[in-house]
């Protein structure tokens, strides 16, 4: 399961990129994971927005893994030499209409559907990859259309002016944030957002070495394969404190 | 060339050496890009001493026009023109320029070598994954009328011998940097005149006190009822209170078009790739072309006329619009707001949706009406003055490092519409009482645009905004 939601971020992700080539790339229905430093030097405040692929890949039972690219963390925010707290992240994907919905990590929010429906145009339509913090059209920056900082707003059509600030530093380059979603139903005319529901848990490391993304379901299970893992390495670990304790005894 | 009945008179009477007739083989161009211009490129291609000094005089659609009826007008999207070149080093020479208009963006691409995709969600689409399906926009790649046919049936051009690999030129309504597909730098020859657009309300045939009121679209209410779809109620539009009970639906263009562009970056002031929330009346996505969203009638009466959102996905052409303005949607609700170029309001404004070039109304359709924009109706002397701001820079595009004889005929062309823009007169009035042009001449500009989108600045437009090669 985990290894089929993986390859199918990957085919997504994949997908996408050749699809558009050279196009300047938006986010439109997928889940976005953005950086900024807004609290770095002028020279580090840029923004690198990954799409972790469709919505459909995020329930409650789902595990998606994505990963940082080094290169690019480095390029936008190398000449910060504390960016590994300085730098701030969130998540947020959205598809309008009926049968739509938006996924926002941060506090629960409580905007509704007028608002809702703001946002998520302003969410589809930013650009993926690494640009300046304030690019100008036809740059639709992360910093703009969602937030420049946790502490500060965006434009006036940007999530963070709209709905909540999605956004939380890097601790040691390590952050964890709840994923929220609501569904869109009703009719075009009068449209209905849903309860927000916590459906899950974005977990960053942007640490050197490590770069991932972890998005996990709030119901979601290990996988046989992972319990196979885990219960392989227990065995290794009970292997090697046998062999520990022959040697401390001999 | 081929010696034509005109031509061969010509030669008879001396006018024409036989030797200049002879000199080489007709030079085909393949341009594509913007539907909101053809009208004008029709003009310029069929008046002698524009494009052309001489219009093929035995062209099987009429002078000038090589693909026979029912592809020898105006309005078509698929059109062939010949005749011999009027300006640059190249005058005299016989061109075929074969036009396959598909959109200003999609035409961009095209000519980038570029396929420009979209995904498309259920339940607007009923055919799409629920995670979405990517399509090829509709006119991705061109489809051109062939010379095998005689220019009656279209085809790629990968499936048209000796036809280069993408189009040769691409009309476009924004420029290259805005467009979908900045790069590879396309060959530039600049701005060929100044395209306005036009917001209309779709026919009812009975209509409520709301719809009567709806006469302007403000700036913030265009963009917010862009996003909210019809959840926005009428009253943003007209600032009466009674207006609460309708929405407003709006009906336009897919990503393909430079007037969903021009909608976005000069009408509603969005960002170009902001997801938006239109609607379509009578329309729907066949199963046999899953992704182009396509009319499918009929215009009336009201109780059989079927409201379908379709997000950000719109028709590929002007046509498909006008055709929605014209249904009757009374009764729904929903005052119907749609975003046109003029050749397009036109035949809305006249109820002109069936019949050969679009002539003559469908049966319960009727007329759409024009509305101003923040509180002016789109005329010429309004956007050369400034006072309407709605309005995109046509430019023409080549491929990446183009070279002669390609370059040369695309400067022709640009003097060639030079020409005809030269030759526009002001009518007077506005688009609501008098139809006004559909492009304009650059010169004729007491405001510019350094960018293609916002606020245009007071005073003539920086030279050089055209470039030959």
């Amino acid at each position: 399961m985990k290894t089929q939601l993986y390859k199918a971020a990957l085919v997504a992700a994949l997908g996408l990129a050749s699809a558009t080539g050279a196009q300047a790339q938006s986010l439109g229905a997928n889940f976005g994971v953005g950086f900024n430093d807004a609290a770095g030097p002028a020279s580090a405040q840029n923004d690198y927005v990954i799409s972790m692929g469709t919505f459909t890949l995020f329930t409650t039972t789902s595990i998606v893994n994505a990963s940082i690219n080094p290169t690019t963390f480095n390029t936008a925010f190398g000449l910060d030499g504390n960016a590994l707290n300085d730098v701030a992240v969130g998540g947020v994907e959205g598809l309008g209409g009926v049968g739509g919905q938006m996924m926002i990590t941060g506090p629960k929010p409580t905007a509704g559907i007028s608002l809702v429906g703001t946002a998520i145009s302003s969410v589809g339509g930013l650009n993926i990859g690494e640009y300046s913090s304030t690019a100008a059209t036809p740059i639709s920056p992360w910093s703009a259309a969602v937030a420049p900082s946790p502490i500060a707003t965006g434009g006036p059509l940007s999530v963070s002016a709209l709905m909540d600030n999605p956004l939380t530093y890097l601790v040691n380059g390590q952050a964890s944030m709840t994923v929220w979603e609501a569904t869109i139903t009703g009719t075009s005319r009068n449209q209905v957002l849903g309860p927000w529901t916590d459906i899950g848990t974005l977990a960053i490391n942007a640490n050197p070495g490590i770069d991932t993304i972890t998005y996990t379901g709030i119901n979601a299970v290990p996988e046989p394969t992972t319990y196979s893992l885990l219960g392989g390495a227990g065995l290794l670990l009970l292997g090697l404190r046998r062999k520990f304790n022959r040697m401390k005894n001999s | 060339m081929k010696l034509n009945k005109f031509t061969s008179a010509l030669v008879a009477l001396g006018v024409v050496s036989l030797a200049s007739v002879a000199q080489a083989a007709p030079i085909t161009i393949y341009i594509t890009g913007s539907t909101a211009a053809r009208a004008n490129f029709f003009t310029a291609a069929t008046t002698a001493g524009q494009i052309f000094a001489v219009p093929n005089a035995a062209g099987a659609g009429g002078v000038g026009i090589d693909s026979p009826a029912p592809n020898n007008v105006n309005s078509v999207n698929t059109i062939t023109f010949e005749g011999t070149l009027a300006f640059g080093p190249l005058a005299g020479q016989d061109v075929i320029i074969n036009c396959a208009w598909t959109g200003s963006e999609a035409g961009i691409a095209s000519v980038a070598g570029a396929t420009l995709k979209q995904t498309l969600f259920p339940p607007d689409d009923p055919n799409a994954a629920p995670g979405g399906t990517q399509y090829p926009l509709p006119g991705q790649p061109p489809l051109y009328l062939t010379p095998a046919s005689g220019y009656t049936t279209t085809a790629p051009l990968s499936a048209i011998p000796g036809a280069p690999a993408t189009p040769d030129l691409s009309m476009a309504d924004t420029s290259q940097r805005v467009s979908q597909t900045p790069a590879p730098l396309l060959t530039e020859y600049g701005i060929v005149g100044i395209i306005p657009f036009t917001a209309m309300k779709g026919y009812e045939s009975a209509p409520d006190p709301t719809y009567g009121r709806v006469s302007n679209v403000p700036q913030p209410a265009l963009a917010q009822a862009a996003i909210s779809g019809e959840t926005l109620n009428a009253y943003y539009l007209t600032g009466n209170l009674a207006d609460g009970v309708d929405g407003i639906g709006i009906i336009g263009r897919n990503l393909g078009s430079g007037t969903k562009a021009n909608f976005m970056l000069t009408g509603a002031l969005l960002p170009i790739n902001n997801p938006v929330s239109q609607v379509a009346l009578n329309s729907g996505y066949p199963a046999g072309n899953p992704g182009v969203l396509t009319f499918n009638g009929p215009y009336g009466p009201a109780g059989a006329v079927v409201d379908s959102p379709v997000g950000n996905d719109g028709f590929d052409s002007g046509s498909g619009v006008q055709k929605c303005l014209n249904v009757d949607g009374s009764g729904l609700g929903i005052v119907y707001v749609g975003y046109l170029g003029l050749s397009d309001a036109k035949h809305a404004k006249n109820d002109d949706n069936t019949g050969a070039g679009g002539v003559g109304a469908a049966a319960n359709s009727g007329a759409a009406v024009v509305l101003s924009y923040n509180g002016v109706y789109e005329s010429d002397s309004a956007v050369e003055t400034g006072n309407y701001t709605w309005w995109g820079q046509e430019h023409l595009y080549g491929t990446p490092g183009q070279v002669a004889p390609a370059t040369q005929i695309a400067d022709g062309i640009v003097s060639g519409l030079n020409q005809q823009t030269a030759t526009i007169v002001n009518p007077g009035g506005n688009e609501s009482t008098v139809f006004q042009n559909g492009l304009l001449p650059v010169p004729s500009m007491q405001v510019f645009r350094s960018l293609d989108y916002g606020t245009p600045q007071q005073g003539a437009w920086p030279a050089p905004y055209q470039f030959t090669h």
